[in-house]
């Protein structure tokens, strides 16, 4: 299912962002972060309002909706357990279960899609702010 | 001391809720909740049906006027008044998978409680930016179902009375719908789903009812071992100030309502209301009961005592003696009385309560 859906939209903006976020994480000391929503009035992939880099977990969990889906690009630098730096990127698709049916069926349509844009290695789920900051542990396995 | 009484056919009646001019009154009915006006007379004006199991609890929000039904179908609706006087339901998905038993609006109707069988409370609350109801769960220390939840006048504390013999008291502060609230003698900082109490009779047995006192710092709850237990608490995290214990030898309470911080009347499978007194300082005792169905057989008049008399009731009743209360009850009440709720203020004190049951008689009782 790689073919661009006819439904979503990426305005020239949220490329630029993402490709930004890409390429300046690389090195980086501390995690990067940026969320993406779908906007309700024409269906386009948009950076959440007011947008900003977020240096870290507890900021994100703190940013996050309770009750809306989100999706969240990350980059976490950290050290494996045998010594070695790696800083992976993911997509975090944040699913809070007290979200409106429409609300999953309109993310859940437009995961695959984001995942391609933003060019990530990994899709983690989660359905709590909590599980946020227990990100490093799945991030290291 | 006349009480008024309504007899609105023989159904149970699960849950009832006066508005707050006490023109209308909502009874919870098998599966469908009927809207009466009231009056000298009691008449039916619509009725909402949107359940499809018994409708467990309704309560109708004091200032907005929407009324909130729980049912065994596991969902909850909110019936929004329109000018015409028709009722439009919103479904609230609680996210529960066993029968909703209690709901109740906190007093600033921002929320609402849902006790459930789930072993959860869901904590339901509007949220504008999608257009719908959410709800959150308290699970945590909740072993068994939840019979009842009542809140404190602050609107974020809640008390719970459970299967499981415990009493408990929760913090239900959601960020972005309630302001922080003062501190009081339950807890300062108070996350959401934070045990800030948790209380048991001494015998044990299943808590029908736990209610806040009107200041909110005590709490009384009736439980299944026939006695009320009134709880002081000192301070956060410490033990409570007083645990007053009243055992009685009458049948066990179901609801219990605060007359004022002194007084409690409860009622349940004795069919009538008992009225407790007390305070912190001097521990509470039985008063009196409402509608003693020992007056009542004090005053039944006596039959005249003839031989004809004599035989026709050996010959009807299999016993030479006319008691009159062979074919119902001397309460006014036929059956358990399952809800008290306050009707009337006077001086400062409830002076009337409202009394629904099993026997489907609407009872408006002077305490």
């Amino acid at each position: 299912m790689s073919q661009a859906s006819p439904l979503y939209t990426f305005p020239q903006p949220t490329i630029k962002s993402m490709r930004d976020l890409r390429f300046g994480s690389a090195r980086a000391k501390t995690p990067q972060a940026k969320i993406y929503e779908i906007s309700k009035t024409d269906m386009s992939i948009q950076e959440q309002q007011p947008a900003e880099l977020y240096t870290s977990l507890e900021e994100l969990s703190d940013a996050l909706p309770g009750n809306t889906p989100r999706f969240i690009v990350l980059s976490y630098p950290l050290i494996t357990t045998d010594g070695r730096y790696k800083t992976p990127y993911v997509l975090i698709y944040f699913l809070p279960v007290t979200a409106t049916q429409q609300a999953k069926m309109l993310y859940a349509g437009a995961v695959e899609i984001v995942r391609a844009q933003a060019d990530v290695n990994k899709l983690i789920e989660i359905t709590d702010e909590e599980e946020m900051l227990e990100i490093e542990s799945l991030l290291n396995e | 001391m006349s009480h008024q009484v309504h007899s609105l056919g023989h159904v149970p009646i699960s849950d009832h809720s006066f508005s707050t001019d006490r023109s209308k009154l909502a009874l919870a009915r098998d599966i469908s909740v009927e809207i009466y006006d009231t009056g000298s007379k009691y008449s039916l004006n619509t009725t909402l049906s949107g359940h499809d199991k018994t409708v467990t609890s309704v309560d109708i929000a004091p200032q907005s006027g929407r009324i909130v039904t729980c049912s065994q179908d596991r969902n909850a609706l909110v019936w929004e008044p329109s000018p015409d006087g028709t009722y439009k339901p919103t479904l609230v998905l609680l996210r529960i998978n066993r029968a909703a038993t209690y709901a109740r609006w906190s007093p600033d109707e921002k929320k609402f409680a849902v006790g459930s069988g789930a072993r959860a409370i869901a904590i339901c609350y509007f949220e504008e930016e999608n257009d719908w109801w959410v709800s959150k769960h308290i699970k945590k220390p909740l072993r068994s179902t939840v019979l009842s939840v009542s809140w404190h006048p602050n609107s974020v504390l809640l008390s719970s009375g459970s299967t499981d013999s415990h009493a408990r008291v929760f913090s239900t502060f959601i960020k972005g719908v309630d302001e922080r609230p003062e501190p009081t003698i339950w807890g300062d900082r108070v996350p959401f789903q934070t045990l800030c109490g948790d209380f048991v009779s001494p015998a044990g047995g299943w808590v029908h009812d736990a209610v806040f006192s009107p200041s909110g710092n005590a709490l009384a709850l009736v439980t299944h071992d026939s006695s009320i237990t009134i709880v002081y608490p000192s301070g956060p995290e410490q033990p409570p100030a007083a645990v007053v214990n009243v055992s009685t030898t009458l049948l066990p309470f179901k609801t219990l309502v605060w007359l004022s911080e002194n007084e409690i009347v409860a009622a349940g499978h004795d069919c009538h209301p008992v009225v407790f007194t007390g305070s912190d300082q001097s521990g509470w005792a039985l008063d009196h009961s409402v509608d003693d169905p020992n007056d009542a057989k004090k005053n039944a008049s006596s039959r005249e005592s003839t031989a004809l008399n004599m035989f026709r009731q050996m010959d009807l009743k299999g016993t030479p003696q006319a008691s009159a209360d062979d074919a119902s009850l001397p309460t006014i009440h036929q059956n358990t009385i399952t809800k008290l709720r306050p009707y009337a203020v006077s001086g400062g004190r409830v002076n009337k309560v409202s009394s629904t049951g099993v026997d489907g008689r609407v009872v408006i009782f002077d305490v």
